[in-house]
């Protein structure tokens, strides 16, 4: 079922020393980019995924990095493939 | 390539969620705020397409062009665009745009048989001198021509009329306008004696009924078909009635769908009047007072070569003679003209023909009749024109709201450039003409010229123009901003022997190029559009300005700064006989350039008067504002002659302002005392002529040049579609415009098709008389034509469907007939 | 600084203009290297493009363009079929786009209860496309460019 992908973002809190670090470290995740970050010590990062588990484990590793307050889940998408835009 | 793009949105759409939870601004990372930078330098411009003479805003950042959009605040089209109005914006940017002067070369000189080689202007105007002025030397003025447009600037007309008429002293300058308007002008000057609409497009919110005579608006003037479509569906009560040959979009809105044999609109056109005065339904008041009736003389030939037989047998060539007669012997020419006898000839249900007469019959429907080419390229085109003000004269239904005939335009200054400039052969600006002597004195008075420097024979016009490089007649041929080998008719017979006739030198202004660049000895590359400050006049004599907004790209110059700087290389003793320099000797030693343009008229403005906000490349080269200049020595020509014009400034205020502007109040309906100042009187006052009155025309059916036959059993009509403008030299090159339409196709009726054992996309060949082009067939398109009628669109340079087309013209207009020839096609 | 921005963009086009140095015996881009007395192969009529992949616009103002087939289409005085899927009230079975509010405004900006007639034949402003080659490109680069240009040289570039 490669067709379908599953495409989230997650909200990032992290003491904002260690905002490089964390992002590198989340950009290291093959599935992940960080797309927006904000210096005062938030970022946005987006995930495309084959599985919605892949989120969860992506979840848990960003959680436990070295200076992360807090990350949660905003959006989550399943995106099937087939024709039809999604506005 | 589907998942992706959706995946991407859906992205965007997750990360803008997430950023709405942080409470972080999004506009931070994918929008521009700093207003530095987002701010849009807007600034208003007419349309550069077609007549109707659209309001644009158009949107500069960096010295480029980024955005264009209808103007709401213009009355013409109050925010909305078409298609190709929508697409502006990329027209100047084609990846092929013209940048230096080019000139065939072999071994480093000019060889009319070379390749095209880069040359500096210095080079290009050094070749060109020269071959000018050798042909002046040799065959005098009459061998140099010149071919315009109704797409140049008012200014840049004026100066080319001037430069040819006054400086060459040559008549032979004529505007693709001939192709396009000429039989409207020609219509207008023998029913009303004065050139151009009496109504404007207010017309449309007050018009009961449009009748469309031969006339596709929904493709052609899409803005003003809005109009239609607005006053229709808002009013029940309004019908509209469209005629054709062919049926087309504009079919979609009618009532009243009329597809009628080709020609026999003037039988149509006769059978109403005629229907009019059967029902008692004439306006006895007004013919009484407003009209003379007249008969005009017939079997007036083609507007063919003279040796032709059609010619030959013609028993008053050209003549545009009429005799007075009275309304009772009027209303016993058009008599034999019954609705039966139109239906039986037009192949129109004899209903349907009534329905139509009911409309001008009825006293309280006010109607307005609308028409361009169908009527204009017509071998009778000047007497159709005449005989639709027949049927408003008889009714009185004429320049009061809603009541209106009115005549539409190609061009987008066929009336602005081409008609109230006079760039035509036999034309002086407002609506005088060179065989006048008076005429002539006016306009040398206010040229500071000498008396006789305007010569009195009528030039040359577009058809035999190429006639006469055909036969070695002209030989030296500049053409600015127009497409003429791929629009003049009879290509392989006419145009191209002409042009690469090796006595002659072919000079060529475009930004594109085009076909015609192509048949050129010297192509010049040419500034457009909003690369230079312009005017334009739209059908409803509305003058509408711009500024130069962007600059022309690499060494591309306007047509105003080529036409003067061209003035420059040749003194006036090279121009003018001995005993005119005589008649004033201060011109002695001078360059034709100071006489014409440096006359205390042209140079009277400082640059100082040119906008600090706009960059203005003529006026900084030559040292003073030229484009005021021209136009205020234009205006003298027509204040106070019912052709006024408002000052310069306010025009580059105004969304334009309808002429005659009298007191700084613009003219909507003329001849009705109630709105046209120089209307005197009760009721209406016709004072283009003397008499003060309105001319109704007895004329008959005559035949087309050419019809249909055993060896070529097919009508062949051209014409344009809704994407492509002009020769499809700028709309082509947009993208989204091209992919539109891409390529000229055959249009058939589906059974024509299959009896020639051909289908939708088979390759055929096309032929008349005179040359073939391959093409496909299109039994599905937009255009349905009946059995035994084709139509091809003349947009597309490889399909040059002029190849195809016939010469004849309107004898009295000098207008070809593209709508009417015979061909037979063949599967290939 | 503006015939150096011009410049710029001249790099960035890939089209061979006529600017080259050299003899060029064929000029008209439009036609490609046939004489103009000769005749050249017409052709096959193209697909219509028909993905329903919106296309991004030039500028915000551009009428977006038609990304499907609209062969066929009725649209007269008796019928549109456009709004069969494009109304306000269609859209939530089509999931097409609504037309754009300033459909619903007549001549004089008053927002009206339904698409204004001056708005009816759809086809003036809004094409379909074909798959056809373009004879030449265009070098029309949208705003985002120009600024992206002028960041990019921000302090030299603002005018």
């Amino acid at each position: 079922m490669s067709e379908l992908a599953h495409i989230s973002s997650l909200l990032i809190t992290a003491k904002p020393e260690t905002l490089d670090a964390v992002s590198r470290q989340i950009e290291s995740l093959p599935c992940a980019e960080v797309a927006m970050r904000d210096p005062a010590g938030k970022l946005v990062v987006a995930m495309e995924t084959e599985t919605e588990r892949a989120i969860i484990d992506a979840l848990d590793i960003i959680q436990i990095l070295p200076g992360v307050v807090n990350a949660s889940l905003v959006f989550h998408q399943i995106d099937d493939g087939q024709d039809g835009l999604p506005e | 390539m589907v998942k992706m793009t959706r995946r991407a949105v859906i992205k965007s759409q997750a990360i803008a969620a997430a950023a709405a939870a942080a409470g972080m601004p999004v506009a931070a990372q994918n929008l521009v705020t700093d207003a530095t930078l987002t701010d849009l330098k807007w600034s208003k411009a007419a349309c550069r397409f077609c007549g109707t003479g659209c309001s644009i805003m158009v949107a500069t950042k960096a010295g480029r062009v980024v955005a264009t959009h209808g103007d709401a605040a213009a009355e013409v089209n109050k925010g909305l665009n078409c298609i190709k109005g929508y697409f502006l914006s990329k027209i100047l940017y084609g990846g092929d745009r013209l940048e230096q002067p080019l000139l065939r070369k072999k071994d480093g000189v000019f060889d009319k048989n070379g390749d095209f080689e880069p040359v500096s202007w210095d080079e290009a105007f050094d070749i060109m001198a020269e071959k000018w002025k050798a042909t002046l030397k040799a065959k005098g003025p009459e061998a140099i021509g010149m071919f315009g447009s109704g797409q140049w600037t008012v200014w840049e007309g004026y100066a080319a009329s001037k430069l040819m008429k006054a400086g060459f002293r040559s008549n032979n300058i004529d505007p693709n306008a001939r192709h396009c308007m000429a039989s409207a002008v020609v219509g207008f000057m023998r029913s009303f004696g004065i050139d151009e609409p009496m109504g404007c497009y207010d017309d449309f919110e007050h018009a009961d009924a449009f009748v469309l005579w031969g006339s596709n608006m929904a493709e052609m003037h899409p803005i003003l078909w809005t109009r239609i479509a607005d006053r229709k569906f808002s009013y029940p009560h309004v019908q509209v009635a469209v005629l054709s040959t062919y049926t087309h979009r504009s079919f979609d809105l009618a009532d009243i769908p009329m597809v009628f044999t080709p020609q026999t609109d003037m039988i149509l056109l006769n059978a109403i009047a005629n229907y009019i005065i059967e029902n008692d339904a004439v306006n006895k008041d007004f013919i009484g007072k407003h009209v003379n009736f007249k008969k005009g003389v017939q079997d007036i030939g083609y507007g063919l070569r003279p040796e032709h037989p059609l010619q030959q047998a013609a028993e008053n060539p050209d003549s545009g003679a009429s005799d007075p007669i009275s309304f009772e012997e009027f209303a016993e020419f058009v008599k034999p003209y019954t609705i039966e006898k139109a239906a039986e000839e037009s192949g129109v249900p004899a209903e349907q023909i009534e329905k139509l007469a009911k409309l001008y019959a009825d006293p309280d429907t006010k109607v307005m009749s609308l028409w361009t080419m169908g009527v204009n390229q017509h071998t009778r085109g000047v007497w159709v024109n005449n005989m639709i003000y027949n049927l408003h004269l008889l009714t009185g239904k004429i320049s009061t709201p809603g009541n209106s005939p009115f005549s539409l335009t190609g061009q987008p200054s066929a009336c602005g450039t081409a008609r109230e400039v006079g760039t035509f052969s036999h034309r002086l600006p407002a609506d005088m003409v060179v065989n006048n002597p008076e005429h002539r004195a006016i306009a040398e008075k206010i040229w500071k010229l000498p008396e006789g420097t305007i010569p009195e024979k009528v030039g040359a016009h577009a058809v035999l123009q190429n006639r006469k490089l055909k036969d070695g007649e002209i030989n030296c041929y500049w053409v600015q901003v127009n497409n003429n080998m791929q629009a003049a008719p009879n290509m392989m017979e006419e145009g191209l022997p002409g042009y690469r006739n090796p006595e002659n030198f072919i000079v060529v202004s475009d930004a594109y190029p085009t076909v015609t660049a192509q048949a050129a000895d010297l192509i010049l590359p040419a500034a457009m559009w909003v690369e230079k400050e312009g005017a334009y006049g739209n059908a409803e004599r509305r003058t509408q300005f711009w500024h130069q907004l962007v600059d022309a790209p690499g060494e591309s110059r306007s047509d105003l700064w080529q036409l003067m700087e061209f003035a420059k290389r040749f003194k006036i003793e090279d121009v003018w006989p001995q005993e005119l320099i005589d008649k004033m000797p201060e011109v002695a030693g001078k360059t034709m350039y100071e006489v014409l343009y440096e006359n205390g008229n042209v140079n009277a403005f400082g640059l100082d008067e040119t906008s600090e906000d706009y960059a203005n490349d003529e006026s900084n080269h030559f040292g003073y504002y030229v484009q005021k200049g021209l136009f205020e020595e234009y205006a003298k020509f027509g204040r106070g002659h019912a052709h006024d014009l408002a000052p310069f400034e306010a025009y580059h205020e105004a969304r334009g302002l309808r002429w005659p502007v009298v007191d700084g109040k613009e003219t909507k309906w003329r001849f009705n005392p109630e709105y046209d100042p120089y209307a005197k009187g009760e009721g209406w006052d016709f004072y283009g002529n003397k008499d003060g009155k309105a001319n109704i025309f007895a004329l008959p059916y005559e035949p087309p040049a050419e019809m249909p036959d055993d060896e070529y059993p097919l009508w062949l009509s051209t014409g344009r579609v809704l994407e492509h403008w002009h020769s499809g030299s700028m709309t082509q090159r947009v993208p989204e415009l091209y992919k539109a339409v891409p390529d000229a196709l055959c249009y058939m009726h589906p059974d024509d098709a299959a009896e020639l054992g051909v289908r939708r996309g088979s390759k055929i060949r096309l032929a008349s008389r005179r040359g073939s082009i391959e093409t496909r067939v299109e039994t599905r398109g937009r255009n349905k034509p009946p059995r035994g009628l084709v139509f091809v669109p003349w947009f597309d340079a490889s399909q040059l469907i002029n190849k195809v087309t016939l010469d004849a013209t309107d004898p009295l207009s000098k207008q070809t007939d593209y709508k009417k020839c015979a061909v037979r096609i063949e599967a290939v | 600084m503006k015939s150096f921005l011009l410049a710029a963009f001249a790099v960035v086009s890939l089209t061979a203009g006529v600017t080259s140095t050299g003899a060029q015996e064929f000029v008209a881009t439009l036609r490609g290297d046939v004489h103009l007395a000769d005749d050249t192969v017409p052709p096959a009529i193209p697909a219509e493009v028909n993905s329903d992949i919106r296309q991004i616009r030039n500028y915000p103002e551009q009428p977006p363009l038609i990304p499907h087939k609209i062969e066929g289409y009725q649209i007269d005085s008796n019928a549109n079929k456009c709004l069969t899927c494009h109304s306000r009230t269609a859209v939530g079975d089509s999931q097409a786009p609504m037309v754009s509010v300033t459909h619903f405004m007549n001549r004089d900006n008053q927002v009206l209860t339904s698409v204004s007639p001056r708005r009816y034949f759809c086809t003036q402003c809004h094409v379909s496309q074909n798959e056809a080659k373009l004879l030449v490109e265009n070098d029309f680069v949208d705003v985002d460019s120009v600024l992206d240009y002028v960041t990019k040289n921000s302090g030299e570039a603002k005018e």
